[in-house]
């Protein structure tokens, strides 16, 4: 049928280049790494690499590398709690308390730091965090005397800097479910007899769920990888999966255990993905 | 709702936006202290953007960025777009594994993304540097992009297109004469996003950035890593202010453009 | 030779029959209705018309063409949506003038054409608005124009005055009429609304999960329904099951178990076959028990009955009653002043002519 395959002409056309991009950019490099995480050592310079599981060897080997990743997941634990914990609340006030044009507003205040540059973003944590930065000083002119409140290059200030990135996501995802709520459920719930906390644990709390669990995952998997944050807010205290991962590219230059490493780690990603994927189904939907 | 509670709900939702403005606050006055070691009381100065403009190195991979970025743009919203019209005004199977594969590059850790790129182009020659980071910015725009022109042709339905071939367009005057003016305001959302998302773009650039050839971001990281000099709070505060004036611009677009 | 000419027309989507062997012609001038509820695939046969949706089997042809190849912008044909789908970021001027303006026509005769145009529907004068700025009514007078001013050979109207209210609609259905009337163009429109049917079909075909059920004109099929669904789909009927019995007088007879036998002009199948029959409820008499009894002249079919329910609408009532076996509509102009009360015992007669053999 002519019309029939014109359109399907049509849809090729259409989808083709933007696919055939995302195959070269993103599906073939993770084969190539995949690849390369069976080598013995980066196949270049004329040296022989032979193929073998030693690298995914050395990570079930090492203790090192299994406290690592166990760390990574530690601190992404953490992200996403204190994501939840200050993000769910704000996200509750705006969807259900701010009315009108403020509620807009708020919305893009709160989601535009969110969208500039985040290594911008994390270095300017170093200034508040830093032995003589602003909270230390704060520290000093309230208390005097007190000892240096130096939180950079300590562990929580990878958390408060990667809390700081990533809260507006936790705030994004929850508003979207909590203002999908209508406002019709709640006052037949409270004309039922329902006090507020009543009604928050049984009609708020379970409707949103898919919000949460979206920021959780949306936080919960770049958390673990990152790199950037650890190294610039933690220094030595900063070593995670993801700066490891870092090294073996820029420094020492064992391109297979990276490819293993970053292996593993996606794994771990996919694992949780796959878990929350029932739950988020329906807010996959692109059209 | 009583007083005292509506007082403490506006009051957390302050804190929370003060929690999110206060070290770019912070950071945008030190940039405009006199004092390079951080001293207070603050004097203001702006001797430190006259540092930037003698800076070369900034300067130069401060171009960079740009023109990385306008290049995304133009391809990733053309590509993405292409795609966006595809889902929104077609019915084919395989549509749902076309979304899926959307998902890898927003929800795949960039560390990961970023390293393969570097294996894959220094092994079949593609190498590193602007090119190189062109095809990785793509690769991440290209979600945003089909996401936000789909749901801005969604909006509309296929309706109005139907309408025009009744009446004799063809599918190129169709194109033409409704289907772009109306997915106008979503395409130039899409297009800022993808600039916004370029010129911030960190980890990708910072794998495939060449010796000599890097971006703000690379620059910026470099110079963190190596010792503090003060020109970059000056070059963080023009980055900062640059990124959150494009979002408003998006947003302006995308939610109350054209005549819905 | 008819203008539209459909044979055969099938469609599925996946497992669901959408379109099963459709067959209808359209004749020059003709206002045809396409009836049915939800999903009987009256608007999916508007829309393989248009050519928006392909067929599986069968073929539809414009004047004789087989238009299967024909891709809908060179179909001849004039739309209107049921959303009407004006183009937002255009005039009106410009949304009526795209069809000439596709073709190349020049400004001087397509500003004299649009202004016929917006004459003929009576919006003289709104050439600069923007679509958002007029009323529901006007949109669809708007997308009329539209679809007219090109000169197609056959109109589709989906669902036209879905989204007006019940007094715009009544005011539109009689301009519609008029306005294709005037032009004399061929035209299908699809509704789920039977009154709009009637009012505004030369011809209707009713549908049901895909098929056409009956075709004709409005009274015939109104007045000799030939299914159980056309009967009860467009206006409402009372049903008897029961068995043929043999015919006296010219009249058939069914035994229905309750009223005992009823009688019928229609022809029956052989003795003891089961027939249904149909009694339109605005058919049937109402006097009260206790009154005279009328003088003998054509048989009727008489029962008695006990007044369950009456609904009083200002011109007319309607009734439920209550009679051996059965509960029955009966719609009564209001012509007494004082309607049956509930509890009235009552009569209830209607001529055998009104009693149609329909189909299950």
């Amino acid at each position: 049928m002519n019309l029939a395959r014109r359109r399907r002409l049509a849809v090729f056309g259409l989808t083709a280049p933007a696919y055939l991009w995302l195959v070269l950019t993103i599906f073939l490099p993770l084969s190539a790494m995949l690849f390369f995480s069976f080598l013995t050592q980066a196949p270049f310079g004329g040296r022989q690499a032979e193929l073998t599981l030693g690298q995914y060897g050395a990570f079930l080997d090492k203790a090192f590398y299994r406290t690592l990743a166990w760390r990574s997941l530690e601190l992404g634990v953490y992200v996403t709690l204190g994501c939840v914990a200050i993000g769910y609340p704000a996200a509750l006030a705006l969807a259900k308390h701010v009315k009108g044009r403020w509620r807009e507003a708020l919305f893009l205040l709160i989601v535009l730091p969110f969208w500039s540059n985040a290594l911008v973003r994390t270095f300017s944590w170093t200034m508040v965090l830093r032995g003589d930065g602003l909270v230390d000083r704060a520290v000093q002119a309230v208390f005097p005397g007190a000892p240096s409140f130096a939180l950079l290059f300590t562990y929580p200030a990878i958390v408060i800097g990667l809390v700081h990135a990533f809260v507006p996501y936790m705030i994004l995802t929850c508003y979207i479910s909590l203002q999908a709520i209508d406002d019709s459920l709640i006052e037949a719930a409270r004309s039922l007899g329902a006090s507020a906390w009543a009604v928050f644990r049984r009609i708020i709390l379970p409707l949103s769920i898919p919000g949460l669990c979206a920021g959780v995952v949306l936080i919960f998997v770049p958390a673990i990888g990152s790199f950037m944050e650890p190294r610039i807010l933690g220094g030595p205290a900063g070593i995670m999966l993801g700066t490891v991962i870092e090294d073996q590219f820029t420094m020492v230059f064992n391109w297979p255990l990276g490819a293993a490493l970053s292996f593993i780690l996606l794994a771990i990603v996919l694992a949780i993905l796959a878990l929350a994927y029932p739950l988020l189904r329906r807010s996959l939907q692109v059209a | 709702m009583r007083r005292g509670w509506a007082w403490a709900i506006n009051g957390y939702l302050a804190a929370v936006l003060g929690f999110l403005y206060l070290p770019i606050a912070v950071m945008m006055v030190m940039a405009f202290n006199q004092s390079s070691l951080y001293e207070l009381p603050v004097r203001f100065d702006t001797v430190w953007f006259e540092a930037l403009a003698r800076n070369d190195r900034l300067l130069r991979a401060s171009l960079n960025s740009v023109l990385l970025a306008l290049a995304n743009t133009v391809v990733a919203t053309v590509l993405g777009t292409m795609a966006a019209l595809a889902f929104a005004r077609y019915r084919f199977r395989g549509r749902a594994l076309l979304q899926l594969l959307l998902f890898p590059p927003i929800t795949i850790p960039w560390l990961i993304i970023g390293t393969s790129m570097l294996v894959l182009f220094f092994w079949i020659g593609i190498g590193r540097g602007l090119h190189a980071m062109l095809l990785g910015h793509v690769a991440l725009s290209l979600p945003y992009v089909i996401v936000v022109v789909a749901a801005r042709l969604k909006s509309f339905g296929p309706a109005l297109e139907e309408a025009a071939a009744t009446l004799g367009a063809s599918p190129w005057q169709t194109f033409w004469r409704v289907s772009a003016p109306v997915m106008a305001p979503g395409v130039v959302a899409a297009a800022l996003f993808a600039f916004a998302v370029s010129f911030d773009q960190f980890v990708i650039s910072y794998f495939l950035a060449a010796p000599g050839v890097s971006t703000l971001p690379v620059e910026i990281y470099s110079a963190i890593r190596k010792g503090f000099t003060p020109e970059i709070n000056a070059v963080s505060t023009i980055i900062i202010l640059v990124s959150m004036g494009i979002m408003l611009l998006v947003a302006r677009f995308y939610r109350f453009g054209g005549e819905r | 030779m008819s203008v539209v000419d459909i044979s055969g027309v099938s469609k599925r989507y996946d497992r669901v029959v959408a379109l099963d062997d459709v067959s209808l012609t359209f004749a020059e001038g003709e206002f045809f209705g396409l009836l049915g509820p939800s999903g009987s695939g009256k608007t999916t046969l508007l829309r393989s018309i248009a050519g928006f949706v392909e067929p599986e089997a069968g073929a539809i042809r414009i004047d004789g063409a087989d238009v299967r190849d024909t891709p809908v912008h060179r179909r001849d044909i004039g739309m209107v949506f049921q959303n009407y789908a004006l183009f937002p970021h255009m005039s009106v001027f410009e949304n009526i003038a795209f069809g000439l303006a596709v073709r190349g026509v020049a400004g001087a005769e397509t500003a004299e054409r649009v202004r016929a145009m917006l004459a003929l529907v009576r919006l003289a004068g709104y050439e600069e608005r923007r679509p958002r700025q007029l009323s529901g009514g006007q949109q669809q007078r708007v997308a009329l124009a539209r679809a007219l001013i090109t000169r197609p050979r056959v109109l589709l109207l989906d669902e036209p005055l879905g989204a007006l209210d019940r007094r715009l609609r009544q005011e539109m259905q009689i301009e519609l009429k008029s306005i294709q009337r005037e032009v004399g163009i061929t035209t299908a429109f699809v509704t789920h609304d039977q009154e709009e049917a009637l009012t505004l079909s030369d011809r209707i075909a009713i549908f049901n999960e895909g098929r056409v059920v009956q075709v004709g004109a409005p009274s015939a099929v109104y007045e000799r329904p030939e299914t159980v669904f056309a009967a009860g789909f467009l206006g409402d009927a009372n049903f008897f099951a029961g068995r043929a019995a043999g015919r006296g007088d010219g009249l058939g007879r069914v035994r229905v178990e309750g009223p005992g036998a009823l009688l019928t002009a229609d022809p029956l199948p052989a003795d003891g076959d089961p027939v249904t029959l149909a009694v339109r409820p605005e058919k049937i008499a109402l006097t009260a028990a206790d009154a005279a009894p009328a003088p003998a002249g054509a048989p009727l079919n008489r029962l008695d009955g006990r007044v369950v329910q009456s609904v009083y609408s200002g011109n007319s009532i309607t009734y439920k009653i209550a009679v051996a076996g059965a509960e029955l509509t009966v719609f009564e102009q209001n012509r007494a002043s004082r309607p049956f009360p509930a509890g009235a015992a009552v009569r209830l007669a209607w001529s055998p002519e009104h009693s149609v053999v329909v189909r299950p």
